[in-house]
């Protein structure tokens, strides 16, 4: 036996833990791509600054969100909207369980809120990036005797709405992480969970999740060279391609 | 469906709300709030202070006539995104300043992206004795 080729060190290999795949890539991407997006409009809207920023930015959400919808309707079990919608149907026996043995499922309670946060998230989608358009095309200014500010107010309560929903997910995850003291934020970013059992993945569909981070990018450089300034001002001389060459 | 009435009233009372709340327009006029914040600052606004102050960067990158424009009685132009902007001086916008929390909301985020903080009481009463002014 050659010691070069065969080390003695494999003798005791590390048993590999037990994983699941749960959350597929594209997922992945969607969500982090939408929580940024979401972050990054709700800091810039107060500046003019950064107003073709902001307006990129919801674009951005309003493409993701298309994305989300497609991948919803047409994408594999574990990403369907109807999955999601019959998650929050099961309110209805947790209900029945609490009434009639009197005990509560803690567990499904806890991920009965985790689901409607998402559905209120998706649900608020479409009032905050429409309100945001119609307040960039000044919407507002064709209806007489009304105040344009009506369609700034929706957009500012719908965003508002949001931001409360995202923090009660934060706050939910941060909960249950305590809780069950597993990190509950990891699986988005692994897109696994420990423990023995059949994955809910079964293709990664990895190749779409960079086709969704590449549209994205892609989206957000043709905005920056379309902007006059570019979208940062601190760092407008990056928008003009002569200052470079 | 139970489930979906559920979901789709607090969106409609959203809607409400904000509907309901542009209802409120018209309640001031640009001469009472040149009145309010020259009380507010214990002495009256100066239109000559108000127009220096108008037109002065104050350190950063725009000041106010950037994108109203000077003197501020035509459509200014959003120094960023090229957009119209309605004339600020009340003289030649109606809508203009008649309407306080309008007013406030524009003055606080505006002053941010000129002077990096909120206007004082007497800078706004000096830009609105300034704006009044103005006249065709």
């Amino acid at each position: 036996m050659y010691p070069l080729t065969a080390p003695t060190t494999a003798a005791t290999p590390t048993p590999a833990r037990a994983r699941r795949r749960v959350i597929d890539d594209p997922m992945r991407m969607f969500h982090w791509l939408f929580a940024s997006a979401f972050a990054g409009a709700y800091l810039s809207a107060d500046s003019e600054h950064f107003r073709l920023l902001h307006v990129t930015l919801g674009y951005i959400l309003a493409g993701l969100f298309a994305f989300r919808l497609a991948y919803g309707l047409f994408g594999p079990q574990q990403a369907r909207l109807a999955r999601l919608g019959g998650r929050l149907a099961g309110w209805r026996n947790w209900l029945h369980g609490l009434r009639h043995s009197g005990t509560i499922n803690w567990r499904q309670g806890q991920n009965l809120l985790m689901a409607l946060a998402i559905a209120a998230l998706l649900l608020l989608t479409p009032f905050l990036v429409l309100s945001g358009y119609a307040v960039w095309q000044e919407w507002g200014l064709g209806l007489a005797g009304v105040d344009e500010d009506w369609l700034e107010e929706l957009h500012e309560l719908a965003a508002n709405a949001f931001l409360a929903v995202v923090l009660g997910h934060l706050a939910l995850i941060l909960g249950l992480s305590l809780l069950r003291g597993t990190n509950q934020a990891l699986p988005m970013l692994t897109g696994q969970v420990e423990g023995a059992g059949p994955s809910l993945v079964k293709k990664p569909r990895r190749w779409l999740a960079a086709l969704l981070l590449i549209a994205t990018l892609a989206y957000a450089a043709w905005a920056w060279l379309e902007a006059p300034h570019g979208l940062v001002p601190a760092l407008s001389a990056l928008s003009s391609p002569v200052t470079f060459l | 469906m139970q489930l979906r009435s559920r979901l789709l009233k607090p969106a409609a009372a959203l809607l409400l709300a904000a509907v309901t709340n542009a209802a409120a327009a018209a309640e001031t006029t640009a001469a009472a709030q040149l009145e309010y914040w020259s009380a507010q600052a214990g002495t009256p606004g100066q239109a000559a202070r108000g127009q220096a102050f108008f037109a002065s960067k104050h350190g950063g990158e725009w000041s106010c006539a950037s994108c109203h424009g000077t003197p501020p009685a035509r459509e200014g132009r959003h120094a960023t995104t090229g957009k119209s902007i309605s004339p600020l001086a009340p003289a030649f916008n109606p809508r203009g300043f008649s309407d306080s929390a309008r007013s406030d909301k524009w003055f606080r985020r505006n002053c941010k992206d000129v002077l990096n903080r909120e206007c004082s009481a007497g800078e706004k009463a000096d830009v609105l004795a300034y704006l009044l002014q103005l006249k065709p």
